[in-house]
């Protein structure tokens, strides 16, 4: 087990690093000179080439990029901002909370709404109740979140004036942010949910289990769930990496200050330190949360278990 | 069992779309003075259109009740005051390379040697200015100065100052600046490399270059929290959020000497970053924010007099001296480079209706009748700027050497530019002329103007402090790379006219006509609008005041203290 | 011998298909699905036809006008015709979710067969760079792409394409893998078909059915995507009528008309409904285990 683990986190590592490689390609190769952004049209070409220099510009693209893994990944700076003049760690570090408040605090609600519609739903399969919240998921999963929020502005703030649509004063503001950005995905994990647990249903461990004349609730939490979490396991990680991802534009709905919005900013400014830190973030996120799904998986999963535990590879 | 899931997620849907159409109607005929209110009916459009006139033509501040005790009265601070600004300030570093939301809240916090208006510089560190000879100039600063840290202000930081600026590559428009010396410890010499001459020529040397302590600069972090001469300081800063500046005791200058602009009436000041317009409507209606810029124009008779807030808050439309423009691009042997289809576009232009959907007054003249040296007759003259004639844009179009390609026609993504540039579109394929919009940033849309492939049309705006400031942009050579005017123009004698005008002694209105005129034989450029910004702005705010150059100062305004 | 096993393989594959329709007439989520889907095409191609007005027919005597009778769906700061730009809008719209997921899986195809069936160190190499590729979430890795090209109607579908490629991959490689274990292989492989021609010819008819699921699935995850990325402002930009694009220029106008903002995302919501009730119509249909 050990070893799968050990494997699992170097490869992880490695993928982080190639993701930086990546996005520093990418934005290395896209048109539009930052130094011209910077200094706008008043500069001479001297200036634009002093720029150029200051900000290490006019090397080698290979010298650039060793540059800037070595900074990244030895020494752990991700450089200043070159609009701004701020550190971009520290930029990043005060906006880090409040995009993962949302974003765990989605997850949270996707995983014990979602999981008990989706268990309400299959156990009531077939009856009115489940037809009901079925369809309830199918139009949530439908409808764009961004657009969600935008109506739950319009009522809950321009109608009712319940709530405040925007910044980040108290725990209120973050009420609705939280709601839209996990609709989507306790919509999708009901009917995961749901599909899994029918799927279970029909096993012949459960046909067993009732025949010998195990209680009822005893036969859903202690033989279905386990079985059906496996699916569910995977679409909660992909869930998660969603709503952080996404969270760029739900901050924008809300003039929420994370990290999201830092790299909307950051894009339209051409702040390349600033986008890749961000766009790097999000990747390590992901990347983590991948890891946590697979060591979930191996931890329920006997024949991964296995498959390490004897050796083989 | 699927079955009766799949009818039902289509019956729910169809609920759900009913419900919110209802309440998007709803809500439309709600608003009890509002325009959509009785959307059915044919009247409804005139109405709204009287009412928004009514609206911006609201150009008087509302008068100030000498009866009430007032901060000016009591010779107290009014508590707080929450401003709402739509962009990120990002940093609080002492120069506005990006003159962003930055550009409101950095002036509280520092200050420099002078403030400017369109004829004056107003001493505000500095004692006041000695024109020494055509190339020197001496400046003595007051010996007391003190920033918010207690750091005494010397003629050493004064220099330190410039030599930052300088090197951040943000001191712009110091093509006369040879350099800084000390005199003695309160006073330096700045050198000339040219005789100053022009009006209001010095504004980016004298009044834009901000002065600080050279040991707070190395010590502390500037951009996050800076330590500045001015009368508040900045108690917390949260990047894309909020920044709060809190009135200084211990302000150096002596309350007779405090100029205008560096008053503190207002103990807390807090800006909070709201990026979406609509939300500062909500903001205002729940009373958490006490001002906005950005109220859009269609809300802004709630807030008028009349309105369902008018019990909270008052309204003004600042008068601005902006135009807003269309160009064409003169590299090479490009189409805009033929007259005959300059005067074509131009014709095909209807003011009104770009105007109307940009949410402008609409253009008469090359430049704003905001400015004191104005003159009517500049509208009266019968050319492109105020006559949209078809029939004569095809004309010249005919004569001209356009040939169906299709034109890109760049904007930034602000939405008076989107709309404005949908309309030209429209207008131009009214004419047989083909176009496709280009919407970007607009750093990306000014970084566009000198690359002779990046664009055929753009429209864009500028301002100052001057009449003849504002066309700085337009048709003086030097504020270019390239060496040629805006739209890589090399036609020398625009610059040539401008200079001439621009001369402390030629700033005059034959010089001025003199400019307009070429400009207008020559189709070099069109201006469909004048902005206007609208202040929404809670009543206890007995008197808006601005500083010199016309800048709102939330610190100098006259607030009700009962 | 070869005649009778092509004869029987065509029968084969028109009752799989016939089959695949029955049971999708069978279901009503699909038909609903489908008759929906089908409109909203409709409509949208037919938008010449059908709309009321020109796409950018401004009139600027009824400008932010509430649904009327003149005007459905009211009309917006310039004076358009909401109605006419959604129907107009819907061919951006769907033409950029139809193509990117399309060109999505098609490439999705090409790499994972080659994955899937060859295996060995050219399967490890694509997977991993497919592990890298989407260790950005594609919502992100579309941000990056579209602000490095720009935006555009021909950047977003490019941006959405990528993004969606490696979950196609994966996808196909699996069913590969499952399928490649299976008799029917070695038996094309001992009779000496070419390996290409046994990818095309045996493997990939058996991997279609998942494809074809994912795909339209894709579709509506494509619109949103699309229009998130428009109403931030880096997809397709306006006068383009596309839906998001509709969205971002209503935000300013929320509060006094909220029609603006309503009836885009309405035409958004029910065009992924019926692409989500197709695809589970679909998915059911295609279902080996339910068939039979």
């Amino acid at each position: 087990m050990r070893k799968y683990i050990i494997n699992r986190l170097l490869w992880m590592i490695v993928i982080v690093i190639a993701t930086a490689f990546l996005i520093f390609s990418i934005l290395y190769f896209t048109p539009g000179d930052p130094a011209r952004y910077l200094l706008g049209t008043t500069a001479s070409e001297a200036d634009i080439a002093a720029k150029h220099e200051q900000m290490g510009l006019n090397d080698p693209y290979l010298v650039q990029l060793g540059r800037y893994m070595y900074d990244t990944f030895i020494r752990f700076d991700f450089g200043t901002s070159w609009v701004f003049e701020v550190p971009v760690y520290s930029e990043l570090a005060s906006r880090l909370p409040r995009t993962l408040i949302i974003g765990l605090f989605a997850m949270v609600l996707n995983v014990i709404v979602g999981l008990s519609l989706g268990i309400f739903a299959g156990t009531h399969s077939g009856k009115w109740q489940d037809s009901l919240t079925m369809a309830i998921a199918m139009v949530f999963v439908s409808c764009p979140d961004f657009w969600v929020a935008l109506m739950m502005i319009l009522l809950f703030t321009a109608r009712l004036g319940w709530l405040p649509a925007y910044g980040i004063d108290s725990w209120k503001c973050y009420i609705m942010p939280i709601i839209a950005s996990s609709l989507g995905g306790v919509a999708n994990n009901a009917r995961q949910t749901r599909s899994s647990i029918l799927e279970v249903f029909r096993a012949d461990y459960i046909t067993t289990a009732r025949a010998k004349g195990q209680v009822e609730k005893k036969v859903v939490l202690h033989h279905m769930l386990p079985n059906a979490l496996m699916p569910i396991i995977t679409s909660l990680g992909t869930g998660l990496s969603r709503i952080v991802a996404g969270s760029a534009v739900i901050e924008a709905v809300f003039s929420i200050p994370g990290v999201g919005q830092y790299m909307l900013t950051s894009v339209n400014y051409r702040d390349y330190p600033a986008v890749r830190a961000c766009v790097l973030f999000f990747a390590v996120f992901a990347a983590i949360v991948m890891l946590l799904v697979d060591l979930v998986y191996a931890f329920v999963d006997p024949r991964i278990k296995a498959k390490y535990d004897s050796g083989r590879k | 069992m699927k079955r009766r899931t799949k009818k039902l997620a289509a019956i729910l849907t169809i609920a759900c779309m009913t419900l919110t159409m209802l309440a998007g109607c709803g809500n439309s005929g709600s608003g009890s003075t509002d325009a959509s209110n009785d959307a059915g009916n044919s009247n409804a459009s005139a109405d709204a259109a009287a009412e928004q006139e009514t609206v911006a033509a609201v150009i008087e501040q509302v008068e100030k009740d000498e009866s009430r005790a007032t901060t000016e009265t009591t010779g107290e601070r009014f508590e707080k005051l929450v401003v709402a600004i739509n962009a990120d300030p990002q940093d609080l570093n002492p120069w506005n390379g990006n003159s962003g939301t930055k550009s409101y809240i950095y002036p509280y916090v520092y200050e420099k040697l002078f403030d400017y208006d369109a004829e004056n510089y107003y001493p505000v560190l500095a004692k006041g200015y000695e024109v020494v000879d055509d190339y020197h100039w001496d400046v003595e600063i007051y010996d007391y100065i003190y920033d918010s840290a207690g750091n005494h202000i010397t003629a050493d930081d004064v220099l330190y100052s410039y030599q930052v600026q300088i090197d951040s590559g943000y001191a712009v428009k110091f093509e006369m600046f040879e350099s800084i010396e000390k005199v003695d410890d309160y006073t330096v010499r700045f050198t000339w490399n040219k005789p100053i001459d022009g009006v209001c020529e010095l504004e980016w040397v004298l009044c834009q270059i901000v002065i600080f302590s050279q040991k707070a600069y190395e010590e502390g972090d500037f951009a996050v929290s800076p330590v500045g001469t001015g009368p508040y300081t900045v108690k917390s800063f949260t990047a894309g959020s909020s920044c709060v500046l809190e009135a200084r005791d211990d302000y150096w200058q002596t309350e007779e000497l405090t100029e205008r602009g560096h008053h503190a009436n207002v103990q807390t000041l807090e800006f909070r970053v709201i990026s979406e317009s609509a939300q500062h409507v909500i903001g205002l209606q729940s009373g958490t924010l006490d001002f906005s810029f950005n109220v859009p124009t269609e809300n802004l008779s709630d807030f008028a007099e009349g309105g369902q807030y008018s019990d909270r808050y008052n309204i003004y439309r600042a008068p601005s001296g902006q135009i807003q423009w269309l160009i064409g691009n003169m590299s090479g042997n490009s189409i805009w480079s033929d007259i005959n289809f300059r005067l074509a576009v131009y014709y095909a232009m209807n003011t009104e209706a770009i105007a109307k959907v940009a949410n402008i007054e609409a253009g008469t003249a090359l430049c704003s009748a905001k400015y004191d040296n104005y003159y009517e007759a500049w509208s009266q003259l019968d050319n492109y700027m105020t006559n949209y004639d078809v029939e004569l844009a095809a004309e010249y179009l005919e004569k001209s050497g356009y040939n169906g390609e299709t034109l890109k026609l760049l904007a930034s993504n602000e939405e008076a530019f989107k709309n404005a540039a949908t309309m030209i579109q429209s207008l131009l394929t009214g004419i047989g002329v083909n176009v496709e919009v280009e919407i970007m940033e607009e750093a990306a849309v000014s970084a566009c103007l000198t690359e002779p492939d990046a664009y055929d049309l753009t429209i864009g705006y500028c301002g100052g402090p001057t009449l003849i400031g504002t066309w700085n942009r337009l048709f003086n050579n030097a504020d270019f790379a390239d060496g040629s005017c805006i739209g890589m123009n090399a036609d020398e004698k625009v610059p040539e006219l401008y200079a001439a005008a621009n001369s402390a002694e030629g700033y005059n209105m034959e010089n001025l006509t003199a400019l307009m005129q070429y400009v207008v034989d020559n189709a070099y450029c069109y201006v469909y609008g004048y902005p206007s910004t609208s202040y929404v702005y809670n009543n206890q705010i007995a008197e808006l005041v601005t500083n010199y150059a016309a800048e709102l100062r939330f610190g100098d305004c006259v607030y009700y203290m009962d | 011998m070869k005649t009778i096993k092509r004869e029987k393989e065509k029968e084969q594959k028109t009752s799989w298909l016939a089959e695949t329709l029955v049971r999708m007439v069978k279901s009503p989520g699909a038909k609903v699905g489908t008759f929906l889907f089908v409109l909203m095409c409709l409509i949208c191609i037919l938008a010449p036809v059908i709309a009321p007005y020109g796409v950018n027919e401004m009139d600027l005597n009824a400008m932010f006008k509430g649904p009327c009778r003149e005007h459905w769906f009211g009309t917006d700061a310039m004076g358009r015709d909401i109605l006419t730009r959604l129907l107009y809008g819907g061919r951006y719209s769907l033409a950029l979710g139809v193509c990117a997921s399309l060109f999505g899986a098609a490439i999705g195809i090409v790499i994972g067969s080659v994955a899937g069936y060859f295996g060995g160190i050219v399967e490890t190499i694509i997977m991993r760079i497919m592990d890298v590729w989407s260790s950005l979430p594609s919502m992100l890795l579309c941000i990056l792409i579209s602000s490095a090209l720009g935006a555009g109607f021909f950047n977003t579908i490019l941006a959405l394409t990528v993004g969606g490629v490696p979950g196609n991959v994966r996808m196909i490689r699996g069913q590969i893998l499952a399928e490649r274990s299976k008799e029917y292989l070695e038996a094309a492989e001992s009779i000496n078909c070419s390996r290409v021609s046994i990818m095309f010819k045996h493997l990939l008819p058996n991997v279609v059915s998942p494809l074809i699921v994912t795909t339209t699935m894709g579709i509506g995850s494509t619109i949103t995507t699309s229009a998130s990325l428009s109403y931030i402002g880096l997809g397709v930009q306006p006068p383009t009528p596309e839906w998001g694009a509709m969205l971002s220029d209503a935000r300013a106008h929320i509060l006094n008309y909220p029609y603006l903002m309503t009836f885009p995302g309405l035409f958004i919501a029910v065009t992924i409904l019926a692409i989500n009730l197709l695809g589970d119509g679909l998915r059911d249909a295609l279902d080996p285990k339910l068939r039979n």
